[in-house]
């Protein structure tokens, strides 16, 4: 991350031109700050959700041997870094609270072939790839590369929604691998102790979907009410 | 301050000293590195045995005699082979988990016209089994370095039947958990002969005991459980067919008798003991692929 570069970069984007920096921020209002680091709280929660689950989808076609984590963990750790490394590039090419919010949209719609296509995708896999390490690794690659990928995006951009100087950048960005690492241990101790106890994958995956969508709406909804507040007060300096 | 330091020291050095005693009352003779968990095997009292988690207590995988070989150590093996009871010439042979290879070794002596599958999915087991408790390999006996679900799954694919299989692969601290799903008992069921026999060693008491009986029930319908005294397993036996009534057992239980003897199995004893009476609560959830939290119900 070139945290050098934030400062002329910010200067440069269309929403800082009348040069206030509410509008790409979400930074300068508590609630927005609050809200991004719920969504990285939740991100982080999600993904290590479907890497536990990832084992039981997997199990009935490649077994639960060593060599299946090791796919999956692969998949998750590979899908995750060009994550960082993509959503880092648009945050400083494209940084817009909508394309954030696009992400877990997107996240979600990714998510459901896990859900209504895994069968299918596992029983093709199974039939043409006869040794269980790349069987599954093929698999885990076709079904989650891709939502975990746009999950991995969510950090490095939210890192940059909230920074608003050089200085602070470094406890910006500890702040958000905190939450969202927190997330991910919570995800992964309630995924393995109980909702696996509770619920069927399925039920479970369509929870890791619909925080996502959440994830999207929330953020959606502060930009508005953000912007819709910063209006106001803009029409009433005018005014007066 | 300095006093209680030497304390704890002291503590803690009695209490390694407790630990080692407790180990070495048995002799470590061998320890495979293993993917999984490593594989130690001991000798104590002219028993040789296969443990997985020798610091943590765990209980002996399996064990021979080394004075009496033939003779079958434990009691689920000898009572695993109630299924013979069921099957009496079995031809097709599967066996999932391999431990020291006691039951397909058992099982080649007694058919050696059968041909015998065995699966075991950690290759330092198969290794330890070949070394220390004469497991041997030949063209009517084959071991596949394979995840159960895997090759039975594939098996099934291929159309290949067996009449005899058992699902032997439980026994450890972890239980995998996509070996108790209904799917995976339909894909058992799917490669089992109209008369063969499945035969499952599984946990006597623990929380997974309902779950267990439902999902085979689900499957297979009516089975035999076989439970005996002072025993942590049961055997449950499942036909595709209908189950034979126990009175019908004793004619193989006695053809049968004199060739299982020497390894310690007295037949005759087993018809009385299988029971077809659920003892269960019938409204139990069957385990599924989508709900099988078996290591949290044990």
């Amino acid at each position: 991350m070139k945290k050098n570069t934030v400062k002329p970069d910010a200067v440069k984007h269309s929403a800082y031109k009348n040069g206030t920096q509410q509008a790409i921020g979400l930074a300068d209002s508590a609630m927005g700050r609050w809200i991004v680091l719920a969504v990285a709280f939740t991100n982080g929660f999600v993904i290590m959700s479907i890497e536990l689950l990832g084992g039981r989808v997997m199990a009935p076609y490649f077994g639960s041997s060593v060599y299946v984590w090791g796919s999956i963990i692969t998949v998750f750790m590979l899908s995750l870094s060009l994550g960082y490394l993509w959503g880092g590039r648009l945050s400083t090419r494209l940084p817009e609270v909508r394309l954030f919010a696009g992400f877990f949209l997107a996240a979600a719609l990714l998510c459901l072939p896990i859900i209504f296509f895994a069968e299918p995708v596992m029983t093709r896999i199974f039939v043409s790839v006869e040794d269980p390490r790349y069987g599954s690794l093929i698999t885990a690659g076709l079904l989650y590369f891709l939502p975990i990928c746009v999950m991995g995006m969510v950090s490095p951009y939210s890192v940059r929604l909230l920074v608003l100087s050089q200085e602070s950048s470094g406890g910006v960005a500890g702040m958000l691998y905190f939450v969202s690492t927190l997330g991910s241990a919570l995800g992964t101790l309630g995924t393995s102790f109980y909702f696996v106890l509770w619920f069927n994958l399925d039920q479970v995956m369509w929870g890791c979907v619909i925080a996502l969508l959440c994830c999207g709406a929330a953020v959606m909804w502060t930009h508005q009410r953000i912007n819709a507040v910063a209006a106001q007060n803009t029409s009433k300096r005018g005014v007066s | 301050m300095r006093g209680s330091g030497f304390v704890l020291v002291l503590a803690l050095l009695v209490w390694f000293g407790l630990d080692n005693r407790a180990v070495a009352q048995r002799t470590i003779i061998h320890e495979e590195r293993s993917q999984y968990r490593d594989v130690v095997v001991t000798e104590f009292n002219n028993q040789r045995c296969m443990l997985f988690n020798v610091h943590r207590g765990d209980m002996n995988q399996t064990c021979i005699d080394l004075r009496d070989p033939r003779r079958l150590v434990f009691n689920y093996t000898r009572m695993s082979f109630a299924g013979l009871l069921l099957n009496p010439e079995p031809k097709r042979i599967l066996v999932a988990g391999l431990g020291g290879g006691t039951i397909p070794t058992v099982m080649r002596e007694l058919f050696p016209e059968a041909r015998i599958d065995v699966l075991e999915v950690d290759q330092a087991v198969v290794t330890v089994a070949k070394q220390y408790f004469n497991f041997v390999e030949d063209e009517q006996l084959v071991n596949h370095v394979v995840d159960a679900r895997v090759f039975i799954k594939r098996a099934g694919l291929r159309g290949e039947q067996y009449d005899y299989i058992v699902l032997d692969a439980f026994s450890g601290e972890y239980i995998p958990e996509h070996l108790l799903t209904r799917e995976f008992l339909e894909e058992v069921s799917q490669i089992l002969t109209p008369d063969g026999v499945l035969v499952a060693n599984t946990f006597a008491s623990s929380g997974l005991y309902d779950y267990e009986s439902v999902t085979y029930q689900a499957v297979f319908g009516e089975f035999f459980n076989f439970k005996t005294a002072g025993s942590g397993n049961r055997i449950i036996l499942a036909k595709k067919q209908a189950l034979p009534s126990a009175a019908e057992l004793n004619a193989p239980a006695r053809q049968l008798y004199a060739r299982v003897r020497p390894y310690g199995i007295n037949m005759l004893d087993n018809p009385a003991q299988l029971r077809t009476r659920p003892d269960r609560h019938v409204n139990t959830r069957i385990n599924t692929d989508q709900y099988s939290p078996a290591n949290l119900l044990n």
